[in-house]
């Protein structure tokens, strides 16, 4: 035990033993002993472990260390197809050959691995780079350089793989829209999932990097559509090749869901509304010397009965297929340039336009309601009206239709007659009698979403004193409600203001007798052996009770207007009205510094009405003129009506 | 004083010794331990260049180097008022420490948690971790009741105040939740339990009453999944290899691959490629291991027993019971924290996430740890009656 004392281990009684009691000392020397050899083991141990992995074993863990990456490959869940009502595809997937970084395995040869990709794949470094560093995905997440290259380029990059560390030459499911842009509105397009929205969807399983449906029924039902994402987690050595894979976790296709949407339809109603468009910028403009701009128009055809979106247009469009891989910075520029009219807007439901005549129905059925008027009233139209208030400041009709009762003030929608309607609901207002007209249209669905399965659908707006005061709290000038706010709203001008999926929404409730039935383009969701896991059923959003017979009396002279002195009789002049008989409204709507825009909204069959049809050309002229002839073209296809070929434009409202 | 036998003034050397060698013998400076000195201060450098190899990856490259060079040179300091005063005094402070520092480890739990623990007191540039400070409070406190005792804790009573003791800081640390520092607490006792007179069927109770503990826990599901899935990864790592498995699997690849003689400062690349997360605290030994390979591993464990080897001495060589304890103590702790984290790094230790000291990065730590060294060289070099 000499050791033990030469390395200071031994206690020593001589100088210590006297301050520790006596009988502990012996004691305590053996546990301290016990102690020292516990830790002489515990680091021989740990010698012979190190002995082990780093000697003996070190050949063995060198070689793994030298193929040592792993990476995390996400296995793209295929997104689930869109259809259309009858089982059409819209929307499907393909396999792209893509290029692929995983930005963690770049390291410090990141320069000259986008050099070598920026020559491979004609793109600029800087945009290989932009990406890269865009991408919010984390850092061992493949990032998408390009999408659909040459099989050339991926044999090339596998082949030369030890040149281009980190990148990935592989196939990924991808959308695609065989026909572009059909329905491009409605389905939506895709795009990476932003901070923003990660941070809301983060525990639906999101995570950053992933793609997302960014408009339309793709964002509405992403989380149905999109499957769950699987992921293998590959050892692959320091050129890149895979060694072995080390778990793997299958991706579950995403529903395919099935529209309300009729695939023919839509394509005659796309077809259509740009004839329509075409046709506008041919005609001179009433008030300027230059032809119709028609910047924008959309066009709505929805079953009043289940409320099922049968077809929804919107021009001008995009085509989706720019979006797969990812949206080029040009083609990004050119999509949200102010000069081209925002393609990507869904017009439909975003544009909110004063509804001009076609609101007149609100109207005449508010004041028969409140029964100030008969459906025998007579009037008397001399193109300005002056009574009341508007002596000094009178407003005029667009035309001068003599005497005429209120079934014709509808049929050749006469402003002086419902003038003097919003007149009688402005003496009641300050009489405080009955019910004001705002509440009539709240009634009639207007001044609030649809609710239809779509994003970005505007509110539109239903004006009132109380709207006012708010609207202009700023400005006690302009809070006051004047008669004229009351008398404009009766034509469906002034502050009003719907959308043109609104519009043909009051219709169908119109036509369906007060009935409203929530619109929506989604019908079912199927998983991939056709079992239908999630139903949209008809829902009634909303049920007047308004006496049938002035239903009747409006429906009935909604059907005059496309023949005899209607406002759209020339436009229908040749459309077997006896096989399908037609009911519709033109409507001419003023905005402050635009041209006007062109409303034609219809219902067909009038008895038994299975479509109704909404069309608005933005900056487009009168809705005779050219809304009513695209809406006959659709009605046309909806009733398999041979085409009337030319375009019929009808003079007037 | 005066009733604490561990205490007791004395000056027999005086007597005894009456050359000119003998007196200058008891000037405690002349007698201070150089060898434990410089191991620490050897490993303290060690930590700082292989912390620097470990982030310099990281953007800015030099944050965790000049953090932890900062903190080198305080603890240098820390470690100076460690031995600069007669340890005795710590004695009648010994309840207001541990007293004090129980109440910052209630405190921290009401910090904002960080990684899902909370750990940290945040001052802004510095975050004290309470629990480092209470295993070197703990050690002081047992001390001073084992001393006062005359090392002789075998009743029951003196057994289960010691428990007691031990228990409120380990309760507070499992709360935060910090494992590996609730465990290191236990075995601080547990060892200072062993030396300071406990009876074998108390050790043995002890034992048994800990493996019930462990069990109803586990039943109890108090443990984070996270933590028991950590503990056993170390028995099959390849049962989950990107999960808990994966730091283990890559630690030991790291270690492995380093071979004889590493692959050179700088030039790991399994810490490179940032495959071992945490590499710069609790896997820094994987990073030493790969880059200076088994002679730099092995020259760190040199460096580690060669610490424990004086501290030891120093605890045998005290003056007395409160000394020797105190050594003790500060010995168990930092041979468990050793053993535990090299164990941890090649992969025959659960993970439990103890830094190694005076390499791991992180303030706290790295300034107990010195101060304890400090405290260590006080106890040695007073180990002569003072003769002034």
């Amino acid at each position: 035990m000499k050791w033990l004392k030469r390395a200071g281990l031994k206690m020593k009684p001589d100088e210590t033993t006297n301050y520790r009691p006596e009988t502990a000392q012996d004691n305590l020397q053996r546990r301290m002993t016990i102690l020292g050899i516990v830790i002489i083991i515990a680091f021989a141990v740990l010698f012979s472990r190190l002995w082990f992995m780093q000697i003996v074993a070190g050949n063995e863990y060198q070689k793994q260390a030298e193929g040592n990456r792993i990476r995390e490959i996400s296995i793209e869940a295929p997104r689930g197809r869109i259809l259309d009502r009858d089982g059409k595809v819209v929307v499907k997937n393909r396999n792209a050959l893509t290029i692929a970084v995983v930005p963690a395995e770049l390291k410090d040869r990141k320069k000259v691995v986008i050099e070598r990709l920026s020559r491979l794949l004609g793109m600029g470094e800087k945009e290989i780079g932009y990406k890269i560093v865009k991408s919010q995905a984390p850092n061992r997440r493949a990032v998408q350089i390009k999408s659909d290259v040459g099989e050339e380029t991926v044999t090339y990059v596998r082949e030369h793989q030890r040149e281009f560390p980190g990148v990935i030459a592989s196939t990924r499911p991808v959308r695609e829209y065989p026909y572009s842009s059909l329905a491009a509105h409605v389905v939506g397009y895709l795009g990476e999932i932003n901070p923003e929205m990660l941070k809301e969807k983060k525990d639906k399983g999101y995570i950053a990097g992933d793609e997302i449906g960014l408009s339309g029924v793709e964002s509405v039902y992403d989380e149905e559509l999109r499957g769950k994402v699987g992921k293998y987690r590959l050892e692959v050595d320091a050129q890149g090749n895979s060694i072995r894979e080390i778990s793997r976790q299958e991706a579950r296709a995403g529903l395919n869901m099935r529209t309300t949407i009729n695939q023919n339809v839509q394509a005659l109603v796309e077809a259509a509304l740009k004839t329509g468009v075409d046709y506008a910028r041919t005609r001179q403009a009433a008030d300027s010397p230059k032809a119709y701009q028609a910047t924008g128009a959309s066009a709505v055809v929805m079953d009043p009965k289940t409320g099922e979106v049968i077809a929804m247009a919107s021009y001008p469009t995009y085509n989706p297929n720019d979006f797969v891989g990812g949206v080029s910075e040009k083609i990004w520029k050119e999509l949200t340039d102010p000069g081209n009219m925002y393609p990507m807007n869904n017009r439909a439901i975003m544009s909110e336009l004063p509804p001009g005549s076609t609101f007149k129905v609100v109207t005449a059925l508010a004041a028969l309601q409140e029964g100030f008027v008969t459906q025998n009233a007579t009037f008397n139209c001399t193109r300005v009206f002056t009574q009341g208030a508007f002596k000094d400041y009178p407003k005029y009709c667009w035309s001068t239709h003599g005497h005429l009762d209120f079934f014709n003030g509808i049929v050749e929608s006469c402003d002086i007659v419902f003038y003097e309607l919003g007149y009688g609901f402005w003496l009641r207002q300050g009489q405080n009698a009955g019910r004001p007209l705002w509440e009539y249209t709240r009634e009639w669905q207007l001044g609030k979403r649809t609710g239809i399965d779509l994003v970005s659908e505007m509110d539109g707006r239903v004006p009132s004193p109380e709207w006012k005061k708010e609207f202009n709290r700023n400005n006690p000038a302009y809070q006051v409600w004047y008669p004229g706010d009351t008398v404009n709203m009766a034509i469906g001008q002034g502050d009003i203001l719907t959308t043109p999926l609104q519009v043909a929404y009051l219709y169908s409730g119109l036509a369906n007798k007060g009935k409203f039935m929530r619109p929506h383009v989604m019908k079912w969701l199927e998983d991939v052996d056709g079992k239908v896991t999630k139903r949209v059923e008809p829902e009634v959003a909303g049920e007047l009770q308004v006496n049938p017979q002035y239903i009747d009396f409006v429906t009935q002279a909604l059907a005059g207007v496309v023949q005899g002195r209607g406002t759209a009789s020339e436009t229908f002049k040749g459309f077997p009205l006896a096989q399908v008989p037609v009911a519709g409204k033109t409507g001419t709507s003023e905005v402050a510094g635009k041209q006007t825009t062109a409303w034609f909204v219809c219902f067909a069959p009038v008895n038994d009405p299975r479509y109704v049809v909404a069309v608005a050309i933005e900056e487009g002229g009168h809705g005779g003129e050219v809304a009513a002839p695209v809406a006959r073209r659709i009605v046309e296809g909806l009733f398999n009506i041979p085409a009337a070929g030319e375009l019929r434009p009808s003079q007037g409202d | 004083m005066m009733g604490r036998p561990g205490t007791a003034e004395f000056s027999p050397g005086l007597v005894r010794g009456s050359t000119s060698k003998e007196i200058l013998k008891r000037f405690p400076l002349r007698n201070i331990d150089k060898l434990l000195l410089f191991t620490a201060l050897a490993l303290g450098v060690i930590g700082v260049i292989m912390i620097f190899s470990a982030t310099r990856a990281d953007t800015p490259s030099t944050y965790y180097l000049k953090r932890q060079l900062m903190f080198f040179i305080l603890a240098i300091l820390i470690m100076a008022l460690g031995a600069g005063f007669d340890y005795h005094k710590i004695m009648p402070y010994s309840k207001i420490i541990y007293g004090v520092t129980v109440f910052a480890l209630m405190i921290v739990l009401f910090f904002p948690a960080r990684g899902g623990a909370h750990r940290w007191i945040s001052l802004g540039y510095f975050d004290p971790q309470p629990s480092e400070i209470a295993k070197l409070a703990l050690i002081i406190m047992l001390a001073t009741f084992i001393a006062d005792r005359r090392m002789e804790i075998g009743s029951n009573k003196d057994f289960a105040m010691t428990l007691g003791i031990a228990g409120v800081p380990m309760f507070l640390i499992f709360l935060e939740p910090d494992l590996g520092m609730t465990i290191s607490v236990f075995m601080i006792a547990v060892g200072m339990l062993l030396v300071g007179g406990a009876r074998l069927r108390q050790m043995a109770a002890l034992g048994a009453g800990t493996l019930a503990a462990v069990v109803v826990g586990l039943q109890l599901h108090l443990l984070k999944s996270y933590q028991v899935s950590r503990l056993l990864a170390f028995i099959k790592p390849d049962m989950d290899p990107l999960h808990s498995g994966y730091n283990l699997l890559q630690s030991k690849i790291a270690i492995g691959s380093g071979q004889l003689a590493g692959k050179g400062l700088f030039q790991g690349t399994q810490t490179n490629l940032k495959f071992i997360p945490e590499h710069h605290t609790d896997f820094i030994f994987s990073v030493i291991g790969e880059e200076l390979g088994f002679i730099g591993a092995v020259a760190l464990l040199a460096l580690f027993a060669v610490l424990l080897w004086r501290a030891f001495r120093i605890a045998l060589t005290a003056r007395d019971a409160f000394g020797t304890m105190l050594a003790i103590g500060m010995v168990i702790m930092f041979f468990f924290q050793i053993v535990v984290n090299i164990g941890m790094a090649v992969g025959i230790m659960p993970i439990t996430g103890i830094p190694l000291p005076f390499v791991s990065y992180g303030g706290s730590s790295l300034l107990v740890n010195f101060f304890c060294v400090g405290l260590l060289l006080n106890i040695g070099m007073r180990r002569f009656p003072q003769g002034t």
